[in-house]
């Protein structure tokens, strides 16, 4: 894997730019008046309890729901900062299937079902004009061996896998193709305890091997601190506190933020 | 020379509210200054709630400022810790600002080796020297070398505080910040930490600790700043 790099040489600027996003279901709001930005190699951690808001912001900033006010603006390779709302729904594909990754927390959501391990990797790079079939294999297999997946049932179908192996497959699926970004909305949110530590330390390590933008989606604080540089706090649909991940949870200063760290046995 | 501290703490004050507690006001720090120079090390002194934890917390950045200014220069840039943003912010603790807390936030299924080895491969070290590095580290602290492959959940208090001194001396910072790195230790292993700390310092780190134990502050600090805690006057 590359070596990482440091962060400020190369940074010229956010990598997205998310100002004023507000969010209606009819009368209903999911969202309001969300600015934040992600730079390179940043983590940043959207938390909230459930009814926040979170998945509203989460969907609204990965091109999936179209805001009602506000704009999402991403650093494309070649061109600079685009408005991703303006750009037409082919260009919007195109970087979502170049750039951009999505853990969903059910790994049925974000996997082929009907097509083998090894099969949800390459058909990834073939989206991105991979055609030899036994550099697909290769570099598929060599996914699966990052995930610490068996090799030996690279041909079997998910729906065979279990829930762990499951999230891992999606996870190498969405990072195959070199992400610049990556969407996880509770990557760890189905998966039992030791399941779930396991996959976090592999996120972990990948995160910061790869210097991937994440931003992720969670409820569950613990995860928030092993993975997040910086935390957003959500209630109601608005942003309360945003900081460094340790500041929040050790410091928070938002009567909610509060309520929201001394309610969890072991932040 | 340098004329500059590394680290300068000026009017500093931090006050605690506590909402889940009807808004109770806890103010810890008031207009606290102090400052720190290459090849010295600060020892905070002071009986318990005078808020020396809580002043280290603020210049590691860890507990926000409410007025004052910590000021870090790393060499590039004087930083005011409590206006940086939060990326700059982790990278002064990448490469220029250490933190040894009192306990080891264990990380499950990372192993020893990893855990005290980790800091290094964050600023770019390749895995075999960093982990060499932090093998020779470790043997130096007497950890075990059966125990290094090992996720450190399960060792003894000492071992972790061990472990927990390993990860945070690995890579030599201008600033190192210490709240009682010797509190679990049997006389042995104090010894060594306590001559570890004196050649980080004698290498020109600007260390600022906390330490209980009469001797090993005696052996350690170059100077004292006093802290008291705040006549109880906010309600």
């Amino acid at each position: 894997m590359t070596e990482r790099e440091e962060i400020r040489p190369k940074e010229n600027g956010p990598l997205l730019k998310v100002s004023s996003l507000t969010k209606y279901y009819g009368t209903i709001v999911g969202c309001r008046d969300v600015s934040f930005d992600v730079w390179p190699g940043e983590v940043v951690g959207i938390v909230g309890e459930s009814g926040s808001g979170k998945t509203t912001l989460l969907k609204c900033i990965s091109a999936a729901l179209e805001p009602t006010l506000g704009t999402v603006e991403f650093r494309t390779r070649h061109d600079g900062m685009v408005d991703l709302y303006k750009l037409p729904e082919s260009a919007r594909r195109f970087l979502m299937r170049t750039d951009w990754g999505f853990v969903h927390q059910n790994p049925r959501d974000g996997l082929r079902m009907g097509v083998s391990a090894g099969g949800n990797i390459g058909e990834r790079l073939m989206a991105v004009g991979e055609r030899h079939y036994g550099d697909i294999r290769t570099t598929a297999g060599d996914w699966l061996e990052k995930v610490e997946f068996d090799l030996g049932r690279i041909d079997h179908m998910p729906s065979t896998f279990s829930g762990g192996m499951q999230q891992r497959l999606q996870i190498a699926r969405n990072l195959v193709n070199g992400p610049r970004l990556v969407f996880m909305d509770e990557p760890t949110g189905g998966l039992d305890v030791s399941v779930q530590a396991r996959l976090l330390d592999l996120l972990r390590a990948l995160v910061s091997e790869l210097r991937l933008s994440v931003i992720i989606v969670t409820h569950d604080l613990a995860v928030a601190r092993l993975l997040a540089h910086r935390l957003i706090v959500m209630r109601r649909g608005e942003v309360v506190e945003t900081g460094l991940t340790d500041q929040v949870l050790d410091d928070p200063q938002h009567p909610y933020s509060q309520l929201l760290v001394s309610s969890v046995l072991q932040p | 020379m340098n004329t500059i501290p590394v680290l300068q703490v000026r009017n500093l004050s931090k006050t605690f509210v506590l909402h889940t507690q009807g808004g109770v006001s806890l103010p810890v720090l008031a207009e606290t200054s102090m400052t720190a120079d290459a090849g010295e090390c600060v020892a905070l002194v002071g009986p318990s709630g005078a808020g020396k934890s809580t002043l280290l917390r603020c210049i590691y950045g860890n507990y926000r400022i409410d007025d004052g200014e910590v000021l870090i220069d790393d060499g590039i840039e004087v930083v005011d810790i409590g206006k940086a943003e939060p990326r700059r912010i982790i990278e002064l603790r990448r490469r220029t600002v250490g933190y040894v807390s009192q306990f080891l936030r264990v990380v499950p299924r990372v192993t020893t080796l990893d855990v005290v080895s980790e800091p290094l491969r964050m600023i770019g070290v390749k895995r075999d020297e960093a982990e060499e590095r932090a093998a020779t580290l470790l043997a130096r602290l007497r950890i075990p070398e059966r125990l290094w492959a090992l996720p450190p959940a399960t060792f003894s208090g000492g071992e972790q505080q061990r472990v927990n001194v390993a990860r945070g001396l690995v890579v030599s910072t201008p600033l190192l910040l210490l709240d009682e790195p010797t509190a679990s230790l049997d006389a042995e292993n104090r010894d060594t930490v306590v001559e570890i700390i004196r050649e980080t310092v004698a290498a020109g780190t600007a260390v600022v600790g906390i330490f209980h134990d009469v001797e090993v502050r005696e052996a350690v600090a170059t100077r004292f700043v006093d802290l008291q805690p705040l006549t109880k006057a906010a309600a």
